[in-house]
């Protein structure tokens, strides 16, 4: 596992290891990290929206690129634990070893 | 296993403790006992039962709600924490070098029972006053569970082995007056360290297995195995005494700062509710390897700036702490994480980051005091400008006047925000820290910066002086 600090005051996109991550801040839960590239051709979901579903029955996250959305609900499921010290001392742990130790 | 099936005493009458009408009445009526009122001397002399909590302002205190992030340095925030250290040490057994009958008495008065009610009615009030913020200031996502908490505290411990200069201690190093400083910071430490491990015996009782016996084990290392002169704040008490301070319980209760008082009494409020005993784990954890750099650079600090300081207790904390912080996480927090679960995972991980919180809010806090004292000479010379615009009508802020008589000793206390000081007649003396102060005659005074930690004494036959309140010094002055 690897330990990663990050400050929760930066803008959303961080990067460890060339893989990008971001801050979710859904409305109904704590704000957890998780990856940030679209499954769909790779988009940046740090740049997306968190808006309404199209049938209105719950929020999604649409990538800025195709508009191609994901439930809040799924991403907090595939959240990375997180952890944010007074707004601004972030913490999120990968399942992995990684030699960078910080977003930047 | 026994069952209750049905409500043992139906139809009974349901008491509310916790509502504002009881708190209110038993916050009031604790502070009504004399061995909190204000007093004539800014050093407690041997009696570790009087601690001034200024009870007279109480009833202008709304303790309803729950601190906002920026209002922890407020004055309504000191008073709750003396007040809760007060309530907490109600379980410590104190008694004086030399008794009196006076001090007996004081002691039979500390201890009563009817003392002991009202602590309990107020006591979670109050908690939820100071520490509500918690529980928004530190967030917590994701799917924790026992190896992301051990990863994420092995990764805290090897950080701190490689810890560089800490900058509480260069605020020490670097203020005008280095030797003051320190004793600034040794008096803000003394809260904990001279009843030091007392809170944890709070987790040492009751039966739950190999996790007791491991606490248990460092507790042994802080009482000294038995050996007085060994017992950790013996050792303590060795450091304040070599460096020219009293070494009795809360000779210096006037001069804690509230986030010393509230990093401690957050100890107590998780040893003391045994539903947060996970966060306890946690926050032990936190505390002893933070130690570890702690301890070190201030036996080295110590050395520096007072060549007589016997700077054993640091040097007996930078290395059992190497031992304890290991022991934590072996024989406590690995144990919890298998007996608890997700949900352990997740109130150890909020102990820690807890403490971590108000560990950096109480450094900062310190910091801020040793350079304001610092900056007092240069607030003194401020105050001249700013008289003047305040007298010329340029600024208009809302004043009181006090006219008092010799040896009138104003408690210390902080201001939400800036003030000006203006002595009009007699002589005041400003006090910044211990034996640390401005002497003001007439025309003089200072500017007295917001959360700062100050009181003052009229040193003449009488002392008329006024205080405008500012809110914001800066602007006033731009």
């Amino acid at each position: 596992m690897s330990v990663i600090a990050f400050d929760a005051r930066r803008p959303r996109a961080s990067r460890v290891d060339g893989k990008r991550y971001a801050l979710l801040r859904a409305p109904t839960a704590a704000p957890v990290m998780i990856e940030s590239t679209c499954r769909h051709r790779g988009g940046p979901l740090d740049l997306g929206d968190v808006v309404c579903a199209a049938d209105g029955t719950r929020a999604v996250l649409q990538c800025p690129w195709h508009q191609r959305s994901q439930p809040l609900t799924t991403l907090l499921r595939q959240a990375l634990p997180t952890v944010i010290r007074d707004g601004a001392h972030g913490v999120f742990i990968l399942p992995f070893e990684t030699g960078d130790r910080s977003c930047k | 296993m026994q069952k209750h099936t049905k409500p043992v005493l139906a139809g009974a009458p349901k008491i509310d403790l916790s509502g504002m009408d009881a708190f209110k009445d038993c916050l009031l009526q604790f502070g009504n006992t004399p061995l909190f009122f204000d007093c004539e001397e800014w050093e407690t002399d041997e009696n570790p039962y009087r601690r001034t909590l200024r009870p007279h302002v109480f009833k202008y205190l709304d303790f309803s709600t729950t601190l906002d992030r920026d209002e922890l340095l407020h004055y309504t925030s000191l008073t709750a924490n003396r007040i809760l250290t007060t309530i907490y040490e109600l379980d410590f057994v104190f008694w004086p070098r030399h008794i009196t009958p006076e001090k007996l008495a004081d002691f039979h008065k500390f201890y009563s029972p009817e003392l002991r009610q009202l602590a309990a009615v107020i006591r979670p009030g109050l908690e939820r006053f100071v520490f509500g913020f918690l529980e928004s200031a530190v967030e917590i996502g994701g799917p924790w569970n026992a190896a992301s908490v051990i990863a994420l505290f092995e990764d805290f411990a090897g950080r701190a082995k490689k810890s560089g200069p800490l900058p509480m201690l260069q605020a020490v190093r670097n203020s005008a007056d280095p030797k003051h400083a320190l004793k600034t910071l040794l008096l803000q430490l003394a809260p904990d360290f001279l009843v030091e491990s007392s809170p944890m015996m709070r987790n040492v009782i009751g039966d739950y297995g190999e996790m007791q016996s491991a606490l248990f084990k460092i507790v042994i290392d802080e009482f000294g195995y038995g050996v007085h002169r060994t017992k950790h704040s013996t050792l303590f008490k060795a450091l304040l005494t070599s460096v020219g301070l009293g070494d009795d319980a809360h000779r210096y209760w006037q001069f804690y700062l509230t986030t010393s008082l509230m990093l401690n009494n957050y100890f107590n409020m998780i040893s003391l509710d045994h539903r947060k005993f996970f966060r306890y784990v946690g926050a032990i954890f936190c505390a002893e390897t933070s130690f570890i750099p702690l301890c070190a650079q201030m036996a080295a600090l110590c050395r520096e700036i007072h060549p007589d300081a016997d700077a054993t207790y640091f040097d007996e904390h930078a290395h059992i702490d190497v031992d304890h912080s290991r022991m934590v996480l072996e024989s406590l927090v690995k144990p919890a994480l298998s007996a608890g679960g997700d949900w352990a995972a997740s109130e150890i991980l909020r102990g820690f980051q807890e403490a971590l919180l108000l560990s950096e809010i109480s450094e900062a806090d310190i910091i801020a005091q040793i350079r304001w004292s610092d900056e007092n000479p240069a607030l003194k010379q401020l105050h001249t400008a700013l008289f003047a615009r305040i007298e010329s009508g340029q600024v208009v802020v809302p004043m009181q006047t006090f006219v008092e008589p010799r040896g009138e000793l104003s408690v210390t206390h902080v201001h939400d925000g800036d003030e000006l000081c203006h002595v009009s007649a007699g002589v005041l003396r400003f006090i910044n820290g211990h034996d640390r102060y401005e002497r003001m005659e007439p025309g003089q005074g200072i500017i007295i910066r917001r959360n700062r930690l100050h009181g003052a004494i009229v040193e003449t036959d009488e002392c008329t002086y006024h205080i405008y309140s500012l809110g914001d010094a800066k602007a006033c002055l731009s």
